[in-house]
């Protein structure tokens, strides 16, 4: 089948001040929803918009901030 | 790729057999032979052994294949995004089309039809036999199936192209429908343009070709269960995580391709063999289709999360039962949002709230799908996880899931839905989720598994991670401009649409995005050649499978982080019912604030419903218009303050209510008024329904452009209509100074306006005046008693072409159209007319002549204040058959078109 790529006996040292990957999606996240938020923000306040417009962007606030915040205050995967 | 066991060794025939095959057929043992006589000539040239393995086991040669085939439908597909945005940025900046009208329109057809099925289903396919074949140690049988279902779906893409005429070459026949079809649009005898046949027997061909894919996934699966369980075990983790989530998808696949096989058919009915056809039910047995493709494909990065994020976070999932929770409400609710494309039909208010509530609850499976893998990483430390390709993809297929996600709700709210539904807005929501989170997903799964399939590490990192920059960057921009177009109120699917400055840099810088996008995956595609002929060797032998694609991943690693392979032993401290409360209690807050906002939209959702499916209560003074849309134009009757019949006008007074009564043929209609001060206009008119709007006409007086917002056909950009909005009944005919402060309501369609003794009308290739439809509002000041009014027009020869509707086509000759006009002496057979707009007696001729082509025309008249509409203020009948090639085998192109009209606004 072909010769295996032996793995370092000792892992490289990493630097420090690094992420953890639970800080990193979270950022994103934060990101992601700012984006989509930001996008919906032409329609809140606009003469074109309903009631139904706030609502919904009400909505995905109050969701995204109880995300972060269960998700902060839950035990970790240990 | 021998199946192995997590020991490593080579996992034996066990259990069931199949009848049915337990003696192979005197054809499949011929099919056998050839394909090992093909395969061994084949294999003597290393282009061909190295990038289709061909010494390879057949499980892994026929995955390579699908890969291979993927990812050139996702080319192509490409390309013809870049193609229509290409003449899309052409159009904006006056420069020369490189493409046809109907070879536009098909580039977006086959754009959707290849990446959806061709790239992102293929791959799905191959993706979730490779994995169960490789995780689950099963031995794959019935060869032969696996085939047949690729050559189908493949066979069903090249369907989908229709027919083309080599000699003299012509594509414009390729289907142009959009990758959906919306009945009857396409079909023979109920609509103006017509498909071949090969587009229907491409929808079965896929279907067949899916639909077999499933059961032979089926008839493996089950053997491994009955190999591995004694009875059923659902809940026990004896079954994984992503099993659940290929369970699902194999569920949801004859959900998804059943309907569109019915709908197929009720096409092909209707077409040649005389069947009655009810378009709203064909739509809504269509969506039953169109919507749960879209949860089907979506599920591809769901399963790719739930599978490489414990993998690399070397911990189990969160919670395994919510995982499974989650999978089974997908596969409950997908098949049930279909009508969430047709809010803004007639349906009843009923249906449409129903369906708006179950395309809320959707979003919980995705909620704790997102929860649960982000809490899988909590505790996870910096220095044990490693980012790789695997991991930045992974990482991008999570924030673009939440990135499109969140713009669901938007478009999943009714009384929103009048405001997004056929903008680009849409289309960025639909993007984010593909490009940014389906895509995303997949090429996480193929960094993962490629070297596992090819026996071989990946050949550079740096192609790998400048393939994840432009993704990014390029999705992410892509993604924006297609919101910031939306906004605007810029129409989906237009090649032809107003000229603004803001309109043009978005489009530029779409342009840009889609560029970056295309770009990045040919660094994967180079990585993908230089790995598969200069990749380091690479072997799972005595690997567990996350130990494979960790090791796998590895060789696109950021050298800084990588981290060692290997399994690492994991003790559990935290408790499932610690663990599992957090995520009652996030989908607990979630289910609370969906029934809130649910609530919230109840009243409008009614409304809006109810208001296009009857007649609601009408203020005095209403004006009640009848509009019968007929594929490219509206014929409409008015009565009330304004009693006459009118092409491709409503006509009211300023402040005026306005009470519209809808039907259509030929295609859906859509009656879209994009205003930007008041409440927008937006209703779907589905031929064989009655649709109804009752608006206020903005109160200064103006034209306002009325495009159909609803693709139907190849002279889709030409169909706009005005709203000619008069000064009140016994005023002074004013300016258009209250208009041009009010920037005509906002509404991006609104004609531009120019002063008629200074415009210069030029007429371009597709049939408007400066790239204008209605062309420019002419603007003229005269005494109460009249006085004079000119203003000067051309058609350029050069303007006569095949996007012009003003000559036929019937010869595949490019100069024909040219021809006919010279030869009957510069003169077309229509009339350019000045006429004046009365409200009681419609249009009274005031001049016309000739329409005569290559030498500029003054139109000139003693007018009175008023307004008038100027140009060939009715339709022309055009045909596209050249050399008598059209026809119900090929497909026929017919329309009645307007293009070469305005308003002339005398005050």
């Amino acid at each position: 089948m072909g010769e295996l790529i032996p793995t370092p006996a000792h892992p490289p040292r990493r630097s420090r001040g690094h992420l953890s990957p639970f800080t990193i999606f979270g950022l994103a996240a934060i990101l992601a929803a700012a984006g989509a938020l930001f996008e919906m923000s032409y329609y809140d306040g606009s003469p074109i918009g309903s009631s139904a417009v706030f609502g919904t962007t009400l909505g995905i606030l109050l969701a995204l901030i109880a995300f972060f915040v269960i998700g902060l205050r839950a035990p970790p995967n240990e | 790729m021998e199946p192995t066991s997590r020991s490593g060794s080579v996992a034996s025939e066990e259990g069931v057999s199949f009848p049915l095959f337990d003696r192979p057929p005197a054809l499949i043992h011929f099919l056998d032979n050839a394909e090992e006589a093909i395969r061994r000539r084949l294999a003597r040239l290393r282009l061909f052994e190295r990038v289709f393995l061909l010494e390879r086991d057949w499980m892994t040669r026929i995955t390579m294949l699908m890969v291979i085939l993927a990812l050139f439908w996702g080319a192509v597909g490409g390309f013809d995004a870049f193609g229509f945005q290409t003449q899309a940025v052409a159009y904006a900046t006056d420069a020369p089309l490189h493409l046809s009208t109907m070879e536009i329109y098909s580039s977006i057809t086959l754009h959707g039809i290849r990446e959806f099925f061709g790239f992102v289903q293929q791959l799905e396919m191959a993706v979730l036999g490779l994995l169960v074949v490789n995780a689950l140690g099963v031995v794959p049988r019935h060869k032969w199936a696996l085939y047949a279902a690729v050559g189908l779906v493949n066979a069903s893409i090249l369907l989908f192209e229709g027919p083309v005429y080599l000699l003299p070459f012509n594509d414009n026949y390729f289907p142009a429908v959009g990758w959906y079809f919306l009945s009857p649009l396409g079909v023979a005898g109920h609509s103006s343009y017509i498909v071949s046949p090969l587009w229907f027997l491409g929808w079965l061909a896929l279907a067949a070709g899916v639909l077999l894919w499933a059961g032979w996934m089926v008839s493996i699966i089950r053997r491994w269960y009955r190999s591995r369980f004694v009875g059923p075990r659902f809940l026990s983790g004896g079954i994984p995580v992503f099993l659940w989530f290929v369970l699902g998808t194999l569920v949801l696949v004859p959900l998804t391709y059943v309907p569109v096989v019915v709908a197929a058919i009720w096409d092909m009915g209707a077409a040649y063999a005389g069947w009655s056809l009810s378009p709203l039910a064909n739509q809504v047995i269509f969506w039953m289709f169109g919507h749960s493709i879209v949860y089907l494909l979506f599920l591809l990065p769901i399963l790719a999360l739930y599978l490489l994020v414990p993998i690399l976070a070397r911990r189990p999932l969160y919670s395994y039962r919510y995982a499974v929770i989650a999978a089974l409400l997908f596969v409950a609710l997908t098949p049930l949002l279909g009508i969430h494309h047709l809010y803004l039909t007639t349906l009843p208010g009923a249906a449409t709230w129903l369906t708006m509530a179950l395309s809320f609850a959707i979003v919980v499976p995705s909620a704790i799908t997102f929860f649960s893998l982000w809490m899988t990483l909590k505790g996870v430390p910096a220095a044990r996880w490693e980012w790789n390709a695997v991991a930045l993809f992974t990482l991008l297929s999570f924030a673009g899931a939440i990135f499109g996600g969140l713009t669901g709700p938007v478009v999943a709210t009714v009384p929103w839905d009048v405001d997004t539904h056929n903008s680009l807005f849409v289309l960025a929501h639909f993007h984010a989720i593909t490009i940014l989170s389906i895509a995303a997903g997949g090429f996480a799964l193929l960094y993962a598994l490629f070297p596992i399939l090819t026996g071989r590490r990946w050949f550079s990192r740096r192609l790998a991670h400048a393939h994840f920059a432009a993704t990014l960057a390029g999705g992410v921009l892509l993604v924006l401009m297609m919101d910031e177009l939306g906004n605007l109120g810029l129409l989906r699917r237009a090649v032809i649409f107003p000229i603004t400055p803001q309109v043009t840099l978005d489009q530029l810088l779409l342009f840009i995005g889609i560029t970056v996008v295309l770009v990045g995956q040919l660094f994967f595609v180079a990585n993908g050649a230089l790995t598969v002929f200069r990749g380091a060797l690479f072997s799972s032998q005595g690997l567990s499978f996350d130990e494979a694609v960790r090791s796998a991943a590895q060789s696109t690693a950021l050298r800084s982080s990588e981290v060692p392979p290997a399994d690492q032993p994991f003790h559990r401290r935290v408790p499932r019912a610690r663990r599992e409360r957090a995520e009652r209690v996030w989908a607990g807050v979630l289910v609370i604030l969906l029934s809130g906002v649910l609530v919230v939209a109840t009243p409008g959702t009614l409304t809006v419903a109810n208001g296009i499916a009857g007649d609601p209560a009408f203020p005095s003074g209403t004006e009640f218009v009848t509009a019968y849309g007929q594929q490219y134009f509206w014929t409409v009757n008015e009565s009330g303050a304004v009693s006459a019949s009118f092409d491709n006008l409503i006509v009211a007074y300023a402040g005026q209510w306005i009470s519209l009564n809808l039907t259509a043929s030929g295609a859906t209609q859509s009656v879209y008024i994009p205003f930007r001060s008041q409440p927008m206009v937006n209703v779907q008119v589905v031929p064989g329904t009655i649709a109804h709007a009752l608006f206020q006409a903005p109160s200064a007086p103006g034209v306002y452009g009325v495009p159909d917002g609803e693709y139907d056909g190849p002279w889709f950009g030409q169909d706009v209509a005005a709203l000619v909005v008069l000064p009140p009944a016994g005023s002074s005919f004013s300016s258009l100074a209250a208009f041009q402060a009010a920037q005509g309501s906002g509404d991006l369609y609104d004609p531009p306006i120019q002063s008629a003794a200074s415009a210069d009308l030029v007429a371009n290739g597709e049939g408007l005046f400066n790239y204008s439809v209605p062309a420019p509002t002419l603007t003229a000041t005269v005494p109460t008693t009249g006085g004079p009014v000119a203003f000067m027009w051309v058609v350029p020869l050069s303007s006569i072409g095949i996007d012009n509707y003003l000559v036929n086509v019937t010869s595949t000759n490019p100069n024909q159209q040219i021809d006919y006009v010279i030869a009957h002496n510069y003169t077309l057979p229509y009339q350019f007319g000045l006429y004046h707009l009365d409200p009681q007696a419609g249009l009274v001729p005031v001049a016309t002549q000739p329409v005569r082509v290559n030498q500029p025309m003054t139109e000139s008249a003693t007018l009175r204040p008023g307004a008038y509409v100027y140009g060939i203020a009715t339709p022309v009948a055009y045909s596209y058959n050249p050399n008598g090639e059209s026809g119900l085998s090929t497909g026929e192109q017919t329309g009645l078109v307007m293009g070469l009209w305005g308003i002339l606004w005398v005050s």
